[in-house]
């Protein structure tokens, strides 16, 4: 059993310009109090192809030596956009809300979060995508198409861009953790190898 | 017709999401491959456990709830009804209803919950107790978790992130965890009166828990474990208990199955091992359970995994064959690893008799990992029907509804499988009234008893001393009368889910301290959820730490069902009593408020086992005698952990501790064990140089039957002294320079502390002594049966029994208030003796803090401090810079009821008492008044002037405050002596030495002056107290009338 588990995350400030902070409600329970503080993070995967663009968005500590349900509003500066790759600027990525117990995570929360620009900013860009291949002497129709299939700006306007968190499907994972407990009594941890072959059954 | 399904709503979730960024899947989905939880794999979850929710004779059986325990931790509790309903559309040939995700294809009202503590790791196994209000579970994080239904106001009953309808109807909570066993457990199986649980694990042990409502709302530091097993060489994956409660049955990797006796824990009865001698337990590295069971009458014991003459086989061993000779069950093509009976009777025809062809038979299911089962007819060799290849992968577990009709299987595909037989298939259910009878007298024959008649009702204590769980004719009775109220629970419980009175509880029960915390953090009183963005963003306060914020969360309402373990670091967890309403659990005194017991401090604590030990003063100068060097790193009694001894408790106390539930009226029958008899016992008797120190230990050789005693003085062995028997506490007196040894034979050896000599016959009590206390030359000895002693010592006299002492009983009596609840026992408080001078009598201060005295002419205690009043302002507040203990009483301390005071406040942190007499609004003052009242009373009963004068001022100035003339007339009356006088009663003119009028006049009617409204009070008494001579008892008849005319 953990010692700790999330109960509810609420994403607050949401949908939202993609430079405003990020502000998530979330209430935990503490079933065994703790002697350290738990550690809450929000990391913002800026690509997917790598976490070399993973962005800390903030981490803080949070108490569980009570036992109890408890809530705090964990706001976070917005990623910062020179770290996120132009070519993912827009589209779907993660961000990921994670706690942690003396540097061993066991809770893992993922959101995807879908970043477009509002239909405006899109209109005036094909506008000006399709002026751009008249003038550079593609054709009426090609022009055209192309404009029609922009999404995407470069450089990116990051003050246009629209962050939408989709709250409504979390992903949570938990991972085994000892907490308190030494973690040579088992008292709450399972390592994989060691499950597979004493559980009857495990695949 | 045999109804069937396997629906595909039933499995273990995991989210379903259609989110099309699958290659952004690597970070977000299952990272590192952590948990089945967040997978979105094709494959369902392994189900490894499937159990039906016994119910009481004569409810709908299709509102029984079936719980699954899964691969993914988590258990589920779904409607039979739903799984019926189900067979009979697919009977109707109806295809299953299609929906986009498994989440959205439950039916409505099939999910009745998910346990809101999942196992870290696989859920193995999940069983219901007896009476179907409790879950015992068990999983790879070596734990086993205690499950009871939750109040859902306030809590997310659907785990965050599962995708799962957030509408589910019941909520059920974890109440205790087990931690006990080294690896994954396998398999838990409830006693027949479920109070106790057995536990099997891969570690190769078998514990034994105690877990009825007693033992989880005793002190936490009492561990529930009752014994652990060792005798398998091989993982244990299977274990079951008899329903006559004499043996368990444990089935091993180590092929054999294991009979272990219930009255000596630890004795082995018979180890089968023929049957088993060619099983295969593993293939390609997973192996299996081996869920061995009982027939419903304890007559036939069905193992598993037995390979003989290349079949793979069931053996069924008969009791009245001496378990030799078994039967075996042949058919399936691969080991069979689940066997469960169902508990009713069957007979071919609906009607009596039942004889000849009609005779009663039982019916047995059986579980292979050839992914079929079949259903036998328990004394035949032939199945009545088999259903091959039920599932695609092995089958895991089985459980029989309580009709006895509908069987339920899980299986590693991940699904469920249900049928239903027709009477006509498998039998009739015969009525209740007939099984019973059946069964008892089936169980009185293996009892070897004759045929028990209604009248006899139990066993005499000292055969339920001895016979830990054992079937008694009135069991079967009792257990009715279990499912009679659990019947009654049910009822309501099923319709009200949703709109159950809203229980006071989740405020009213925190300490004021916190509600008060809490309500400042809401100035507005709004409830703080998860939607009061603002209140929480604006309560929550903010520090830092490392540079990092550091945020102090705003408490939610709802309050937390505690985690009683059996190992929890700080030794005092708060808990609950789980109740079969479980209407609200109880947040206790925060667990951050309650002061720990440091090593470092001197402070009288509790071991685990309960033994009074005095921590010693700092780990360095706790040296132990040589005898034990080797074993020094262990041997301390404050850290280690013993195997506790939860009392056997007798079966009618048991059951009737689960049929009152919820309301707890009855007397446990014993107090616990004043210590675990196995555990070494270590008593410092002295912490300042010389350091002397106690010690008893089981001889390793002999093991139980002879125990060594040492003593130390400052770490060196002085003396040395065998004792036949084992050591269950140790007392000793500085001043009479002895020591008193009780052994488990309910004697008490007295000798001297200088060189261990015996001084005294040894005592032979009525019962085993469940607490020794001394206060210098007086000792007392409470035996679990709850009468004490008082004993004073004095040297040899001339009708004196012992050689170096004459002992001297000065009171006796009994104490059975300590029976209960509560009282006796509480987290990290030992009880105290002492001896009152003035009053001549023993004052005891229970482990809950209170303080009792004992009156000898009333036959009764007289209880004169508790924590009741915590709301009073009277009420000692311990702010954590004094060290006020129980422990203070120890030492010379005056017996003021101060000190009693205190220790009952410091108590009541400690404990998760909560105010019992609480202000109402409006009523502030009332909690007080009866507080100053109690003490008033206390301080007569102890003989205080000093203390009396103080309090009584106190209460008048409150009574006056509150203008109560009422009790103001009644207090001076009683100083005055007018109305007794007046009917010509005896009065006294002084108390405690005190001349009341004096104390009226001087001390209390200026303090009634100040509220001018009470004039006419002063007034009165003011004048009638002028008629009379200040010193003479007696007064004027026409002087009263005039005060009481002036007065009305």
């Amino acid at each position: 059993m953990a010692a700790v588990d999330i109960l509810s995350v609420k994403v607050n400030n949401n949908p939202a310009p993609f430079l405003s902070a990020l502000s998530f409600e979330i209430a935990y329970e503490v079933r065994e109090s703790l002697a350290d503080d738990i550690e809450w993070r929000v990391v913002y995967v800026g690509s997917a192809e790598s976490e070399a663009h993973d962005q800390e968005l903030d981490a803080v500590w949070l108490p569980a030596n009570q036992l109890g349900r408890f809530a705090f509003v964990l706001e976070v500066p917005a990623p910062q956009p020179e770290r996120v790759p132009p070519t993912d600027a827009v589209g779907v990525t993660i961000v990921l809300l994670t706690c942690r117990y003396r540097g061993r995570e066991f809770l893992r929360v993922g959101y995807y979060v879908n970043n477009e620009y509002p239909p405006e900013v899109l209109a005036e860009e094909s506008a000006r995508v399709r002026q751009r291949l008249l003038q550079s002497g593609a054709t009426e129709e090609e022009a055209e198409a192309q404009a029609a299939a922009t999404v995407d700006i470069q450089p990116p306007r990051w003050d246009r861009i629209t962050r939408h968190i989709l709250a409504e499907e979390p992903r949570v994972t938990r991972f085994p953790c000892a907490f308190d407990r030494p973690a040579g009594n088992k008292g709450g941890v399972a390592n994989g190898a060691d499950a597979a072959l004493t559980t009857p059954a495990a695949s | 017709m045999v109804l069937f399904t396997k629906p595909e709503w039933l499995q273990h979730v995991a989210s379903a999401h259609g989110v099309s960024a699958a290659r952004r899947r690597r970070v977000i989905d299952d990272p590192e491959g952590a948990t089945a939880a967040g997978a979105a794999a094709p494959s369902k979850v392994p189900l490894f456990s499937i159990d039906v929710q016994p119910l009481a004779a004569g409810a709908d059986a299709e509102a029984a709830r079936v719980a699954t325990a899964g691969q993914d931790g988590r258990v589920m509790l779904w409607r039979l009804g739903a799984l019926l309903a189900d067979a009979r559309r697919v009977a109707a040939g109806d295809g299953p209803a299609n929906a986009s995700d498994v989440a959205s294809a439950i039916p409505p009202g099939a999910l009745l919950a998910v346990l809101s503590s999942p196992h870290q790791g696989a859920a193995n196994v999940v069983r219901w107790r007896g009476d179907g209000a409790m879950l015992a579970t068990g999983g790879d994080d070596g734990t086993v978790m205690l499950h009871v239904r939750a109040s859902a106001a306030g809590s997310a009953a659907v785990p965050f992130g599962s995708g799962l309808p957030a509408d589910l109807s019941e909520t059920w909570r974890c109440c205790r965890v087990l931690r006990g066993h080294d690896s994954d457990v396998l398999d838990v199986c409830f006693s027949p009166c479920g109070a106790m649980l057995a536990s099997c694990s891969v570690d190769n042990s078998v514990c034994v828990w105690a877990v009825d409502e007693r033992s989880a709302s005793q002190t936490s530091t009492v561990s529930p474990l009752v014994a652990r097993l060792s005798g398998h060489q091989g993982m244990v994956k299977g274990v079951a208990w008899d329903p006559t409660g004499r043996f368990l049955a444990s089935q091993s990797d180590d092929r054999s199955v294991v009979l272990w006796r219930t009255d000596h824990w630890g004795q082995i009865e018979r180890r089968l091992v023929d049957e088993f001698a060619s099983a295969v337990t593993e293939a390609n590295l997973r192996s299996w359970f081996m869920r061995l069971a009982w027939s419903p009458s304890g007559a036939e014991l069905v193992a598993t995994n037995s390979y003989q003459k290349k079949c793979h086989v069931a053996p069924l061993y008969r009791r009245s064959g001496d378990f030799r000779n078994p039967i075996e069950f042949v058919g399936h093509r691969a080991p069979v690893v689940s066997v469960r009976w169902s508990s009713c009777l069957y007979s071919r025809s609906p009607s009596p008799p039942y004889e000849g062809p009609n005779r009663l038979y039982f019916c047995v299911a059986l579980g292979s990992k050839d992914r079929g089962l079949t259903v036998w007819r328990a004394d035949h060799k032939r199945p009545f029907f088999s259903l091959a290849d039920v599932f695609d992968d092995d089958v895991q577990d089985l459980s029989w509804s309580a009709d006895g009709r509908s069987l339920v299987a899980c299986s590693t595909d991940g699904s469920a499988f249900l049928v239903h037989f027709e009477p006509d298939e498998l039998g009739y259910v015969v009525p209740p009234a007939v099984q019973q009878a059946e069964l008892r007298r089936e169980m009185a024959l293996l009892s070897g008893a004759a045929v028990p008649d209604a009248g006899r009702d139990g066993w005499a204590p000292s055969e339920v001393l001895m016979r830990a769980d054992v079937f008694t004719p009135s069991a079967l009775a009792l257990q009715g009368k279990q499912r009679e109220v659990l019947a009654r629970l049910q009822a309501p419980q099923r319709e009200s889910a949703g709109d159950r009175p809203r229980s006071a509880p989740a405020i009213a029960s925190a300490t004021p301290e916190r509600s008060r915390a809490a309500s400042a953090s809401r100035p507005n009183g709004e409830t703080a959820t998860a939607s009061s963005v603002m209140s929480a963003a604006k309560a929550q306060r903010e520090e830092r730490r490392d540079g990092k914020r550091r945020i102090i969360p705003v408490a939610l309402d709802a309050p937390t069902v505690t985690m009683a373990g059996a190992a929890v670091p700080n030794g005092h967890a708060e808990r609950m009593t789980p109740t079969a309403t479980a209407i609200a659990p109880i947040q206790s005194a925060s667990a951050a408020a309650a002061p720990d017991a440091r090593p470092g401090v001197e402070t009288d604590i509790a071991t685990p086992s309960g033994a009074p030990v005095r921590a010693v003063k700092t780990k360095r100068k706790r040296r132990l005698a040589p005898a034990d060097a080797a074993d020094g790193a262990r041997s301390a009694a404050t850290t280690t952990p013993s195997l506790a001894t939860t009392e056997e408790a007798a079966p009618g106390e048991r059951a009737a501790n689960a049929a009152a539930e919820a309301a707890t009226t009855a007397l446990p029958l014993l107090l616990p064990r004043a210590s675990d008899a196995t555990a070494k016992l270590v008593r410092v008797v002295r912490v300042a140089q010389p350091s002397i120190t106690l010690e008893a230990q089981a001889d390793a050789a002999t093991h139980r039957h002879h125990t060594r005693l040492h003593l130390a003085r400052d770490g060196v062995c002085v003396w040395t002294q065998v004792l036949a028997g084992r050591v269950v506490g140790l007392e000793c007196s500085e001043a009479d320079a002895v020591v008193w040894v009780a052994t488990d034979d309910a004697c008490v050896q007295v000798l001297s502390l200088r060189s261990g000599l015996r001084l005294h016959p040894p005592l032979a009590l009525d019962a085993e002594v469940a607490w020794m206390g001394a206060d210098r030359h007086r000792w007392m000895v409470l035996t679990r049966d709850a009468a004490f002693y008082v004993y004073e010592m004095q040297a040899p006299t001339a009708d004196g029994y012992g050689m170096g002492v004459a002992l001297r009983l000065r009171r006796s009596g009994s104490a059975r208030f300590l029976l209960h609840q509560g009282v006796w026992r509480s987290p990290g408080r030992v009880p105290v003796f002492r001896w009152h001078e003035a009053r001549d009598a023993p004052l005891l201060v229970s482990g809950n803090g209170h303080a009792y005295l004992h009156a000898e002419s009333l036959r009764a205690w007289l209880r004169l401090a508790d924590d009741h009043y915590s709301d009073s302002e009277f009420f000692p507040r311990y702010d954590g810079s004094k060290a006020i203990d129980v422990g203070r009483l120890d030492a010379a301390a005056p017996l003021r009821l101060e000190v009693l005071q205190e220790a009952a406040a410091a108590a009541a942190r400690m404990t998760t008492a909560t105010p019992i007499l609480r202000a109402a609004p409006g009523e502030d003052a009332l909690p007080t008044l009866a507080h100053l009242e109690t003490l008033c009373n206390a301080a007569c009963a102890l003989r205080d002037a000093a203390e009396l004068q103080y309090w009584l001022g106190n209460l008048v100035l409150r009574l006056t405050t509150e203008a109560d003339e009422a009790r103001l007339v009644e207090i001076g009356d009683a100083l005055l002596g007018a109305p007794a006088a007046s009917e010509g009663k005896e009065w006294q003119p002084t108390i405690l030495g005190i001349d009341k009028r004096a104390l009226l006049r001087d001390t209390l009617l200026p303090i009634i002056t100040t509220n001018a409204s009470l004039e006419g009070v002063v007034s009165a008494y003011s004048q009638a107290l002028a008629m009379l001579p200040p010193a003479e008892g007696d007064s004027g008849g026409g002087v009263d009338d005039t005060a009481r005319r002036r007065l009305s």
